[in-house]
């Protein structure tokens, strides 16, 4: 029995190691991909850019004066840049993401073996 | 099942798996080095780097600064590397079964197949678990003893263990059990084909839209087949409805687990700011101060079950445009869970348009009322329908809405309604109001007839069900206990039997206290019997044993209510067979237990059969009932039986529903019985035909569990006469039906009795029996004070000869007993000539002499 299951574990070492990279560019990928969009639509739906646009001419706290609407205005434009810069940040952050996981096991291969 | 028709005709079903003995002893030891290798990874991942940076931090302390150096240049930097390495390995190890889209279920999958193989639909551990029993069973077992086998490699799977903790079976007992049997197990001739098994796992797995078949499926084919391991569940007294019943449970709480840890992970279930996406909103301290902002709890609500419907169409009628709806239901329907369920909705996104970004708010009427105290109701009003409609954003919850409306301070609902109609019609609010059917059908104004209603059902047992099973992990934790499958349908059943809600908050009210008295207890499990234990402590009747105590009860019913009660054995007799019969046939239970009609001068013991019916059958004479029909004699009397007709404005429930709504369980005595009014008769008609009665409130009562009783002297001259004449009583019956009862009955009343009794006169020798148990329950009551009360044969007599009236029957008996003894009796008490340890002599002239005790003088 011991020598079947060590003859196995050979076997499935092998094939691990000869499957992995499959599973490392393809489901592995898209499942990493996936949840990144998830979160990214998550984030969209939290920074609602397309409705604070949209709204850029109401005024905040329903405060209807003059100076009230040119300051709400103003607040908004500010607000939507930011809204705008985190949304960008995090996009490139998510592609970076995704960028290190497509090199990473090819930089520890180097690492491991390019230098002997 | 149209699909088994595609599924045995279309489809040929394979199974590729080989199963001798070296393809089994392959596979598992396949199984054991890829477990082998799993741990191995675990073990390099969570130790290797670190391991490798602490041997960094001893052999170089001065040069941690160079970091690069010490991981791609140092001797051992090739150990930190592969352990990366094995980081990666490691996480596609655990992400590996994650699929990119979910398993469409089997029913699915196989439409469109020609052949299939089923073992590849089979999980992983299932296959490793048939592999292990195939072992076994290659140590020389006949094919019938493998589903034991399978049972017990079964049983160490988690997902089985947790479906036995919830079927309240003692897993190691059960483990136990079956080592025990499979030691004895003697060849027979039953054949058992392992095939028909899988394929009926299989098709298990498809006809219950799960993806796989895995150890669940498995259990369920092994109790849904004719084999060892069902006959050992069934001594258990598990059946194959609750094997699948929890099966489904645990899937069902799964699916709920991982939505909640989906929303959570993608949070979606967060505390949400004052201030709403937009920034358009405005705060409104005075509402805060008399509400509570739901979208801002609305992350810590329990789950919404099973009111997709519902929510649909209040999302319809907003979405059309009408900002005012009022949800009408019964108290307990979840209307306010349905409420919690559209702040859940609104927190998530997952809502129409109009309803985007909205705040939910209740209004609480006392909170305003308290705020405003010195008058200023107006004003305060005034200034929160400002806040309101300012804000511009509110979707207001008005509770019990009507109530609201008809609050008299200061015309202060009439300022309300005007300025919420002002804001409903200018579309600065959403008003969402709730109401029960009668208060809704009597509320005026403008306000709630420009209001869309919306209809709540109240949830069926099934649903009911669900509810109970997804509240149970969470009271679970709450109170830590631990709920059995069966405690939830018995829960569901017995709350008939109390009607404080609708359902299913009636049921989940139930569970609640259930769980707390457990947990108060110290008791872990909430199991069948606790609930039928505490519900029998609620409803005040044994229906834990209803069935035990009801047959013991049965055989002996004659010895029983011969203990205090004398003759009328034609009576006693046919009372106690015409409930045997009802009780012995498979019962419809839509009838009362027994309904009688006695028949009889008066005096004879026709109400006091009644009684120790009541305390026989149901345990006290409290389970009585008694109505004297004399006062139903006018159809308008009808509303104190039953309560006045709907739209009337009263919720007095009348006398009967109250007195069966607080006593499920009793006699139900019927005095007089032809005096009523037909109208009356015919109430009760229905009773006895359907068992149950719906109350001007609408409210349905159950009257299943009652024995009616009505006396009536009808005809009691004629009854006499032929008596006299010496005629059967079947010959009485008969004339009485034909010519007394119907006077006053119609034949269809008549038919619906189980037995009409006749109760003769009483003769002296009976009336001397009564007068003697008249003076022992007499006796007995003395005896608690420590007085002996002793009487001769002669007194016995005297007392029947005074008390016996042949057109009275025994009736003036009491009086006599009242009258000569007991009211002597308290005088030699109150006067301290009668003092406890006495002994007291009645004497033939029912006079009383007192034999002191020896006292001491302390």
């Amino acid at each position: 029995m011991s020598l079947t299951v060590f003859y196995f574990f050979i076997i499935t070492v092998f094939r691990q190691i000869i499957t992995f990279p499959a599973w490392w560019y393809t489901q592995g990928l898209a499942l990493l991909i996936i949840h990144l969009y998830r979160m990214q639509v998550i984030q969209l739906k939290n920074l609602a850019i397309f409705s604070w646009i949209r709204h850029l001419f109401t005024p905040m706290f329903h405060d209807y004066t003059f100076v009230g609407r040119i300051l709400s205005f103003i607040f908004r434009i500010f607000i939507i840049g930011g809204k705008l810069v985190i949304l960008i940040v995090s996009l490139g952050l998510r592609l970076v993401v995704v960028i290190l996981y497509i090199f990473f096991p090819i930089f520890v291969i180097y690492a491991l073996f390019g230098r002997f | 099942m149209p699909f088994l028709v595609g599924f045995n005709m279309a489809i040929s079903i394979k199974w590729d798996l080989k199963i001798d003995r070296e393809s089994i002893t392959n596979r598992i030891a396949k199984r054991h080095a890829e477990a082998i290798w799993k741990t191995i990874l675990a073990v390099v991942s969570y130790l290797g780097l670190p391991l490798y940076f602490i041997y960094i931090f001893i052999s170089y302390p001065d040069r941690l600064s160079d970091f690069d150096q010490l991981i791609f240049t140092e001797k051992y930097a090739w150990i930190f590397w592969v352990c990366v390495l094995f980081i990666l390995f490691y996480i596609r190890e655990k992400n590996k079964n994650k699929k990119i889209k979910s398993t469409p279920p089997l029913s699915e999958y196989i439409l469109h197949k020609k052949e299939i193989c089923i073992d590849s639909h089979f999980t992983e551990e299932l296959l490793h678990i048939i592999d292990l029993s195939l072992k076994d069973k290659r140590k020389n077992y006949p094919d019938q003893i493998y589903p034991l086998l399978l049972f017990r490699r079964l049983l160490s799977s988690k997902q089985i263990k947790i479906l036995f903790i919830r079927l309240a079976v003692n897993y190691n007992k059960i483990q136990r059990v079956i080592n025990q049997i499979i030691k004895d197990f003697h060849e027979n001739n039953d054949r058992f084909n392992i095939k028909v098994l899988f394929h009926k796992a299989f098709d298990i797995a498809v006809r219950n839209y799960r993806a796989q078949v895995g150890v669940l499926e498995m259990m369920e084919a092994l109790v849904a087949i004719d084999n060892p391991v069902k006959n050992i569940l069934i001594d258990l007294n598990i059946r194959e409805g609750d094997v699948s019943g929890v099966i489904r449970w645990i899937y069902e709480s799964e699916e709920i687990m991982r939505k909640t840890k989906e929303e959570t992970k993608y949070g979606i279930k967060r505390k949400r700011h004052w201030r709403n996406q937009l920034w358009t909103s405005t705060v409104t301290p005075l509402l805060d101060r008399v509400g509570v902002d739901l979208t801002h709890q609305a992350y810590s609500f329990y789950p919404m079950i099973d009111r997709e419907e519902e929510m649909k169409r209040i999302f319809e009628i907003i979405e059309s445009g009408e900002y005012g709806i009022v949800l009408i239901g019964e108290k307990g329907v979840g209307i306010t869970k349905i409420i919690e369920g559209i702040a859940q909705k609104i927190i998530s996104g997952d809502v129409p348009k109009s309803l985007y970004d909205k705040r939910m708010h209740t209004l609480s009427i006392g909170k305003l009322l308290a705020l405003s105290q010195g008058g200023r109701l107006k004003d305060v009003i005034n200034q929160l329908t400002y806040e309101i409609k300012r804000s511009g954003d509110i979707i207001l919850v008005l509770e019990d809405l009507p109530s609201i409306l008809s609050v008299n301070t200061e015309d202060a609902a009439v300022v309300l309604e005007q300025l919420l109609l002002d804001a409903l019609e200018n579309r600065n609010i959403i008003l969402i109001g709730s109401a029960d059917h009668e208060t809704y059908k009597q509320a005026r104004g403008s306000l709630i007839s420009a209001m869309q209603p919306v209809e709540i059902e109240e949830m069926d047992s099934n649903k009911t069900l669900q509810i109970l099973q997804t509240m149970a992990p969470y009271l679970e934790y709450e109170y830590g206990v631990f709920i059995t499958y069966q405690a939830l349908p018995k829960i569901v059943e017995l709350s008939q039997y109390i009607h404080d809600y609708a359902q299913p908050a009636q049921s989940v009210q139930i569970l609640r206290q259930v769980c707390q008295i457990a947990a108060s207890q110290k008791i872990k499990l909430v199991s069948r019997e606790l609930v039928e234990q505490e519900l029998s402590r609620m409803v005040n009747l044994p229906l834990s044993s209803v069935s035990d105590y009801e047959s013991k009860i049965l055989i002996n019913l004659e010895k029983l209510i011969y203990k205090k009660y004398i003759n009328q054995k034609d009576a006693v007799s046919s009372i106690a067979s015409a409930l045997r019969r009802r009780r012995t046939q498979v019962q419809s239970g839509e009838r009362p237990i027994g309904t009688f009609l006695f028949l009889g001068p008066t005096g004879v013991g026709k109400t006091y059969l009644a009684k120790r019916l009541a305390e026989v059958y149901f345990g006290s004479s409290d389970k009585m009932i008694r109505l004297d029909m004399s006062e139903y004699q006018e159809p308008q009397s009808i509303r104190n039986l039953i309560g006045a007709p709907k739209g009337t404005g009263s919720t007095d429930e009348g006398i009967l529903i109250e007195a069966v709504k607080k006593n499920p369980f009793s006699v139900i005595l019927l005095d007089e019985f032809e005096k009523a009014h037909s109208d009356i008769l015919n109430i009760f008609l229905q009773i006895m035909e359907d068992g149950r009665i719906t109350s001007s409130l609408g409210i349905t009562y159950d009257f299943t569990h009652t024995i009616i009783i009505a006396t009536s002297n009808a005809g009691a001259v004629r009854l006499q006469n032929m008596l006299k004449e010496g005629k059967s009583m079947d010959e009485i019956k008969e004339v009485l039906k034909s010519e007394e009862l119907n006077k006053y009955f119609k034949p269809e009343l008549l038919n619906r009795f189980d037995n009409i009794i006749i109760f003769k006169p009483l003769d002296f020798l009976q009336v001397m029996a009564i007068a003697k148990i008249l003076l022992d329950e007499l006796a007995e009551r003395l005896s608690e004070k420590d007085i002996k009360l002793e009487y001769s044969e002669e007194a016995v007599k005297t007392l029947a000869k005074e008390g016996f009236n042949p057109t009275q029957g025994a009736r003036p008996l009491r009086r006599v007993i009242q009258d000569k003894i007991e009211d002597e009796i308290s005088k030699l008490i109150l006067s301290r000539s009668l003092k406890a340890r006495d002994k007291i002599l009645l004497k033939e002239d029912l006079t009383i002499e007192i034999i002191p005790a020896k006292h001491y003088n302390l």
